[in-house]
């Protein structure tokens, strides 16, 4: 027994030698930094008054970090959630100054950008949120045949809503994205267009409020939104002396038609009319968030934005018109193998076409996008690649392309603390030539502000967004932030 | 060697002792094995409610530049069947102010995603699979902000070390599916009598130097549940370091289970209310 004991105490003592080996050296002190931590900002959350029922707080700071801690605070002694709050905010949404060389452009060598949108949100109540915004886009194209400047006013999300439990109302201007693709999402139905600088900004910069009544409302995972647009706003264009306006009067091209001698004739100087009366129609969807993937069902019969430009030859008139047309689409999105999948379809009728004679006709689409989102290496690196696919069911002859594929997204990545980014936007076509890619690199350590250097390169043939601004390849420098 | 012989040989005082100093250490390494995975258990059950809400600042430091700070509310919940539900919104800098990310971590392991985007008002789905992808510029990874539960890893015990002042188990945590993780191994200082992290030293490209380590500052003990307050995540070859305190908790307020949805992340008004 004795004989036991002592080799019991033998494997103690050894173990814990063993063990000690594998210890990794003590740390040094030296490596706590000084304390630099300014106090909690208060300023949408100011403490109420530590109330005498709180529960005291034992505070325990470690050995080596007594001097360090920031001072407590009083409503760390209040272990209870502030309740609603009636909050007042402003300030600026968005603020862009850029400035930017068309090297290959006849008609400008400089194209430059200000955007400003201040904001405020009043919130009375825990059931009532009313907002107003506005925004300021100027630009000037300097240095070419055909020098511009244009500002522009108009008003933000403006709206006044309401909420009760799963349910959500908002009556006035909004800014409604549908989908789930990036860029280009099918679902998108109900938002409104801007087109004053083309496709240089991301997706929710490149849509504007306009006036819709909204009820949403949630039935535990489904959620059913309801739009209806009682005044129809078409696209906000650039004026047609804007290297960005989808009618190149100084080539005689329509953006998505192939250009010809007679069109050109009469584009080069023909009236610009905008058909925008009545209402912008009404939308459905319905979407599910969870297990085991989230989907979506839209069924829209609304005016799209954008516009098509009818051709009046003997009134030498290029009228922008907005055909009601009715869409049925559906959405998915789910994660398998480390990927995030997303696919949308979409069947589209009464879509306006062009006849070989100019005159207007109408047919329909099928639209599918796949999307597939990464990060190689489970790192920094962000993947983001589409396909599409746009079918018009038309056997009559056409100035639009009948088809086309092609892929499209984003790779971006940061670096040096992510005080950096870089980034790059590509799109290209399949069966056509189509080009368009959009390098970033951004200094964002200078919070909240941005500071960006970017490119633009379009290239492609006839009838492609890449074919029609071949020339407007741009070079931008910039600021956007927001206070 | 016959059966007498044989019999002899283990009347052997010495071989007798050979034998129980194999049988020993047969028997310890399971059981040091063991303690080592019940150490880690213990620090992965340390009781912090039912759910939990935080008001808190990342402050992200790098010599000669001036601090960067985010401030962010957290909400966490532990549902019925093993579930944890955790929302986390971004208050400030202004250009991520209202994003949101909504994760359940399944009882399978397994966790799903939702990123809220304010400028798209759009909630996505996104993998959970980033682990080494970094949080908002910060020196933690991903899969530094999720609970990474005690199986997934193999545990040993190294010994016994003084950290804070503290005299601590010393914690050697290698995952068993090196793709399971960003790191290669994990060595943690715990605090015996509290099951608290003191320290961690996360073994990034080789397991014979670590790349980051985080330490703990500061803690208080709030409504019954210590709170790590105060703690710095350093990157070791840069010297840049994370700060992340904690300057509000708030515990078991019975946040509703509708927190945790995809509604209140694209709402930040349904959840402002239940912000300290």
């Amino acid at each position: 027994m004795k004989q036991l004991l002592l080799i019991s105490s033998l494997s103690l003592v050894i173990l814990p030698v063993y063990a000690a080996d594998a210890l990794p050296p003590l740390r040094a002190v030296a490596q706590n930094t000084a304390d630099d931590l300014p106090p909690p900002r208060t300023t949408t959350r100011k403490p109420r008054p530590a109330s005498s029922e709180a529960a005291p707080a034992e505070t325990a700071p470690q050995a080596s970090a007594v001097g360090d801690l920031p001072p407590p605070t009083t409503r760390s002694r209040k272990p209870r959630a502030r309740g609603f709050q009636p909050t007042l905010k402003y300030g600026v949404d968005d603020l862009l100054l850029e400035a930017g060389g068309l090297p290959d452009a006849s008609e400008a060598d400089t194209y430059s950008t200000l955007r400003i949108s201040p904001y405020v949100l009043w919130q009375p109540s825990r059931n009532w949120e009313f907002r107003a915004g506005a925004r300021l886009d100027g630009m000037t194209q300097d240095g070419g045949r055909a020098d511009h400047r244009e500002m522009l006013g108009d008003y933000s999300d403006t709206y006044a809503r309401y909420r009760s439990g799963d349910t959500r109302l908002t009556l006035g201007a909004q800014t409604i994205i549908w989908g789930r693709a990036d860029e280009i999402p099918l679902a998108d139905r109900v938002s409104r267009v801007d087109l004053t600088r083309f496709v240089l900004d991301d997706l929710p910069d490149r849509r504007r409020a306009q006036l819709a009544a909204r009820w949403e409302q949630t039935f535990g995972s489904y959620k059913l939104d309801a739009v209806w647009l009682p005044l129809f706003r078409g696209a906000q264009l650039p004026d047609v002396a804007s290297v960005w306006s989808p009618i190149n009067r100084s080539t005689g091209e329509v953006l998505g038609i192939a250009p010809s001698p007679s069109l050109a004739a009469l584009t080069s100087g023909a009236r610009i009319e905008e058909d925008e009366h009545g209402s912008g129609g009404g939308a459905l969807r319905l979407t599910k968030t969870g297990d085991p993937f989230d989907y979506g069902i839209t069924l829209a019969r609304t005016r799209q934005s954008l516009p098509y430009y009818r051709v009046d030859v003997p009134n030498t008139t290029l009228t922008a018109v907005h055909p009601f047309n009715t869409f049925v689409g559906a959405d998915l999105e789910l994660v398998s193998g480390g990927l995030t999948w997303r696919m949308e379809a979409g069947y589209t009728d009464n879509v306006p076409v062009t006849l070989a004679t100019t005159a207007m006709d109408s047919t329909q689409s099928l639209d599918w996008i796949g999307a597939v989102e990464f990060f190689p290496g489970g790192k920094d690196i962000r993947v983001n690649l589409q396909l599409v696919a746009h079918a018009l069911q038309t056997n009559r002859s056409i100035l639009e392309l009948k088809e086309y594929y092609g892929a499209n997204g984003e790779v971006e990545t940061s670096f040096g603390r992510g005080r950096w980014k870089a980034g790059m936007r590509f799109a290209t076509g399949f069966n056509v030539h189509d080009v368009y890619l959009s390098p970033k690199l951004s200094y964002v350590g200078w919070e909240p502000h941005e500071l960006y250097v970017a490119a633009h390169y379009f290239n492609g043939e006839a009838r492609t967004l890449g074919g029609f601004h071949q020339d407007h390849s741009l070079i931008t420098l910039g600021l956007r932030t927001q206070f | 060697m016959n059966q007498q012989n044989l019999s002899q040989w283990f009347r052997s005082p010495v071989i007798l002792l050979l034998l129980l100093l194999a049988g020993g250490f047969t028997l310890m390494a399971p059981a040091m094995a063991n303690d080592a995975l019940l150490l880690a258990q213990r620090v992965y059950d340390r009781p912090n409610g039912r759910d939990l809400t935080t008001l808190g600042r990342m402050v992200l430091t790098e010599k000669g530049r001036a601090p960067r700070i985010r401030e962010i509310v957290t909400y966490r919940l532990d549902k019925s069947g093993g579930e944890t539900a955790n929302l986390i919104r971004f208050l400030d800098p202004e250009d991520i102010a209202g994003t949101g990310l909504l994760s359940i971590d399944k009882a399978d392991g397994s966790t799903d995603q939702w990123l809220y985007l304010p400028a798209l008002d759009r909630v996505r789905r996104i993998s959970s699979d980033r682990k080494g992808g970094r949080f908002v510029g910060s020196d933690l990874y991903f899969e530094d902000l999720q609970e990474r539960k005690p199986s997934k890893d193999r545990h040993r015990l190294l010994g016994k070390q003084t950290e804070n002042g503290i005299l601590c188990d010393v914690l050697e945590s290698v995952p068993l599916d090196a793709d399971d993780s960003a790191y290669k191994k994990r060595i943690s200082w715990i605090d015996p009598s509290t099951a608290i992290l003191q320290r961690m030293d996360y073994f990034e490209k080789d397991t014979s130097t670590p790349g980051k380590r985080w330490l703990l500052r500061g803690k208080k003990r709030n409504q019954g549940y210590w709170t790590l307050t105060d703690s710095r995540m350093i990157d070791l070859s840069s010297g840049h370091e994370t700060r992340m305190v904690v300057d509000v908790a708030l515990y078991d307020q019975k946040l509703p289970v509708k927190l945790f949805t995809s509604q209140t992340l694209a709402d930040e008004s349904l959840e402002s209310e239940y912000r300290p």
